[in-house]
């Protein structure tokens, strides 16, 4: 018996789809003929037959998506009858490779040349896995002993799927004297729950007394089945329990790989699914990584900038500067007095950043970009008004060169337009301090023991706690509150290494 | 510890009960001086005098209004209804009053009636005297429905039926007057709504009641030669019956049969397997088998009544049938 498995034809593809079978049961085949037509995620390409035989069983029909490796036919040899019903254990195969699935080759051929271990012959023909029954015993022990019920042949009356034939699936079909055969069943070798030991009636009534269909949401979420109530009749545990607990687990995000998180899932008339943009999923990634991985901590305080609104109306006339550059400006004035905070930390090395470029984040209608103000410490408030300007330009249509949005090492963003007080944004790497600018309010303050209006405008440091570390941060932050209540030094030619003191 | 028939087995409950408790009394068509069609309250009359003993008119509804309105006064009447067949002339009596009047007073009152009724076919009575009624009683809400299957059980049972002040529907098949086994000395009351695990098994539940516990256990014989373990459990109570026995049961060994000696159509074996569906389905290998009586009056001719009820070959090729 030969299996007919998903062929892997490309190196990123973990599941293809069968568009079309060129052959039904029954049919007699040799090699070289097309079983199939197969469609990766780059290309469709025809399923080559690799021996003679009779088409035994197909296991998954037209438009169906299969995993890469899954048994999707068996090819009965000659002399074989595809109705017989072989045990199991049999034959060993003729001098395998004992290798795993192969990588492909990128002629789609499928599946390694001489057969792997033999797969039990179905004893009823023509029944693909949509309509071949299951005991919901055997449906049980497939979940959880990590069996794909389409892989397994039916021994019960009709071609019912019981017991015995997925304990015999489990046990292994490859033959006593070739123990490096590659599994029939990868699935089962693979499946990392062990077996629970032989359970009392009573216990085992705990487990069983739960939709299927819950058990495996309940298994995929992490949940564990046996602490659950259930609602259904008789207790029974319904899908609705394993998902309620699943939602109650408090949304520890993972690292990098998202699907550590429960999956969501809803009826098709709850809602609308796409996939989402490559840009989205990057964001999306980078951003979940950067606040699972870095350990943030944040510092706020409050600075009156009563003055720099009366300096920002007094420049305008010569060049538009909003609050958002005179606070670039402080933060490029601040770094040069707390150079340390203008490095980066990664995997063990400290990374001194030569000079200070600015991230600024921008919302476009392409979503948020964070456009990179290169050496900015040589740059006056006009100079980066105006640059700034351009560079948002370039965000909002799309034009922004590599440069211009790379390797930021301070990340400035500015809700205060939104009119909100207070944020904490999520570090933006390789910055090692983002900072949270938020809006101004009238605020009454006391002042030498008398209460005065100020225009409080409070800014959040996120900062990497890797390579910031508070007492940093908090000096850095008091000299950036002083240079944004007093914005003189901020008017005035840049200072750096060049100029003579 | 003795071997007694079970006939003899009932004959010692109903004695013990009257030693002990002075209000328990027993009436019905010629259970007195006959001592019994089947001779089941032989010596009685003789022990306790015509107080406590006495023969009624031919008239079930009022053996069985007589015994409401004697529970009502007091008294622990244990009447006898000739066989189960006749009960359906006194099923107003059973399900309209006897049934009903505890709840329908709100608890003012208690009804300890036990009923008892030899039932099932198999001797060439013809259908009006070969019914299995005990469907109809399993069905009423407020009936205790008993039906044990071995002496011991019969006797421990019906001290307990007695004892409950509640009333119990006591049925006896006529086959097994005869059949005798060990009961131990001074057997106590065996509880109500539990039922009995008569040999342990891993390949399948085998649940009976009545004559067909015996059936059972004779296809598990049979299937044991062939290396088939089968768990055989004896209802003793059909209401309340013991889901819980039942349903441990197959979740052991995922496979059901269930046997009974009446027509299948909304009969015990349907109840017994639907809430095996219902509480163990995911421990199911295979769909429950139901082996029933046929489902026509049964006949009269010999032959034809054999064919009628269930056999242990038939509960065998069920077994095999689930172990397919």
């Amino acid at each position: 018996m030969y299996e007919v498995t998903m062929p892997k034809l490309s190196d990123s593809m973990e599941t293809g789809q069968i568009i079309e079978w060129k052959v039904k049961e029954g049919d007699a085949v040799h090699e070289g003929d097309v079983l199939a037509d197969v469609e990766s995620d780059k290309a469709t390409m025809e399923l080559e037959c690799f021996a003679d035989g009779v088409v035994a069983k197909i296991l998954h029909g037209n438009d169906t998506e299969v995993a890469v490796g899954e048994i999707i036919a068996y090819i009965a040899a000659e002399g074989e009858g595809a109705g017989a019903a072989a045990k199991p254990a049999a034959e060993a195969p003729p001098a395998p490779p004992a290798e795993e699935k192969p990588a492909p080759k990128p002629v789609a051929k499928a599946g390694p040349a001489p057969p792997p271990a033999p797969a039990p012959a179905p004893s009823a023909p023509a029944r693909g896995p949509g309509l071949a029954p299951v005991s919901p015993y055997a449906r049980r022990l497939a979940e959880q002993k990590g069996i794909d019920l389409a892989t397994i042949a039916g021994s019960g009356p009709g071609g019912r799927i019981i017991a015995r034939d997925v304990e015999a699936a489990a046990a292994g079909k490859a033959p006593a004297p070739e123990p490096t055969a590659p599994p029939a069943a990868p699935e089962a070798a693979e499946a990392a729950a062990p077996p629970p030991a032989a359970k009392k009636p009573r216990e085992l009534r705990k487990e069983i007394d739960i939709d299927p269909t819950a058990l495996t949401l309940a298994q995929k979420h992490g949940v564990d089945a046996a602490t659950l109530e259930g609602t259904g009749t008789n207790g029974r545990i319904t899908v609705d329990d394993v998902l309620s607990a699943a939602r109650a687990i408090p949304a520890v995000l993972p690292p990098a790989p998202d699907d550590e998180l429960p999956s969501i899932d809803f009826d098709p008339d709850e809602a609308d699914v796409a996939d989402a943009p490559f840009r989205f999923r990057t964001q999306a990634r980078r951003v979940t990584a950067s606040k699972h991985v870095i350990p943030h901590f944040y510092i706020t305080r409050g600075a009156d900038v009563a003055k720099l609104l009366a300096r920002k109306d007094e420049v305008k006339e010569k060049f538009g500067a909003t609050v958002t550059h005179f606070v670039q400006r402080a933060c490029v004035e601040a770094i040069k007095q707390h150079p340390h905070v203008n490095r980066s930390y990664d995997r063990g090395r400290i990374i001194t950043w030569k000079g200070i470029h600015l991230g600024i984040a921008v919302d476009t209608d392409r979503g948020l970009t964070v456009v990179v103000l290169r050496d900015a410490q040589k740059l006056a408030l006009e100079d980066i008004a105006k640059q700034t300007m351009a560079l948002v330009e370039k965000a909002r249509s799309g034009k922004l060169s590599a440069a211009e949005r790379s390797h930021p090492t301070f990340t400035v963003t500015n809700l205060g337009m939104f009119d909100v007080e207070h944020f904490q944004p999520i570090i933006n790497p390789p910055s090692a301090i983002t900072i949270g600018v938020s809006t101004a309010l009238p605020t009454p303050v006391v002042r030498d023991d008398r209460i005065c209006i100020t225009r409080l405008m409070r800014v959040t440091l996120s900062c990497d706690h890797r390579i910031v570390e508070g007492a940093t941060a908090a000096r850095f932050l008091k000299t950036l509150k002083e240079l944004l209540e007093d914005p003189a030094a901020l008017l005035g030619p840049p200072e750096d290494e060049e100029q003579t003191p | 510890m003795a071997k007694i028939s079970y006939r003899d087995a009932i004959n010692q409950a109903l004695r013990e009960e009257m030693e002990r408790d002075d209000s328990v009394v027993l009436f019905g068509e010629d259970v007195a001086h006959y001592e019994g069609s089947f001779k089941v309250t032989r010596g009685l009359l003789e022990k306790f005098g015509e107080r406590r003993v006495f023969d009624t008119p031919i008239s079930e509804a009022a053996i069985v209004g007589m015994a409401t309105g004697a529970a009502l006064g007091k008294l622990r009447p244990v009447p006898e209804l000739m066989t189960v067949n006749f009960a359906y002339v006194a099923m107003d009596q059973i399900l309209n009053h006897l049934a009903v009047m505890r709840y329908m007073f709100g608890g003012q009152c208690t009804l300890p009636v036990t009923i008892r009724m030899p039932g099932g076919g198999g001797h060439q009575l013809g259908s009006q005297h070969s019914h299995s009624a005990e469907v109809h009683f399993v069905h009423t809400a407020g009936l205790i429905v008993v039906y044990p299957a071995t002496p011991a059980d019969a006797k421990a049972l019906l001290k307990a039926s007695i004892r409950d002040d509640n009333p119990v529907i006591f049925l006896e098949h006529e086959g097994l007057y005869n059949f005798q086994d060990e009961v131990p000395d001074g057997i106590e009351p065996a509880p109500l709504g539990q039922a009995a695990v008569l040999r342990e098994g891993t390949d399948l539940t085998i649940v009976a009641y009545g004559a067909m516990t015996h059936v059972a256990l004779e296809a598990a014989e049979q299937l044991a030669q062939d290396g088939v373990q089968a768990e055989v459990v004896d209802l003793r109570t059909l209401r309340p019956w013991d889901k819980e026995t039942v349903t441990d049961s197959v979740a052991k060994t995922h496979r059901a049969v269930v046997v009974e000696e009446s027509p299948p159509v909304c009969g015990i074996a349907a109840e017994v397997a639907t809430n095996i569906y219902e509480i163990v389905f995911d421990a199911l290998d295979a769909p429950i088998e139901r082996v029933s009586g046929a489902d026509v009056p049964l006949p009269y001719a010999k032959d034809l009544e054999q064919a009628c009820i269930p056999h242990a070959p038939d509960v065998v090729a069920a077994a095999r049938k689930v172990l397919a």
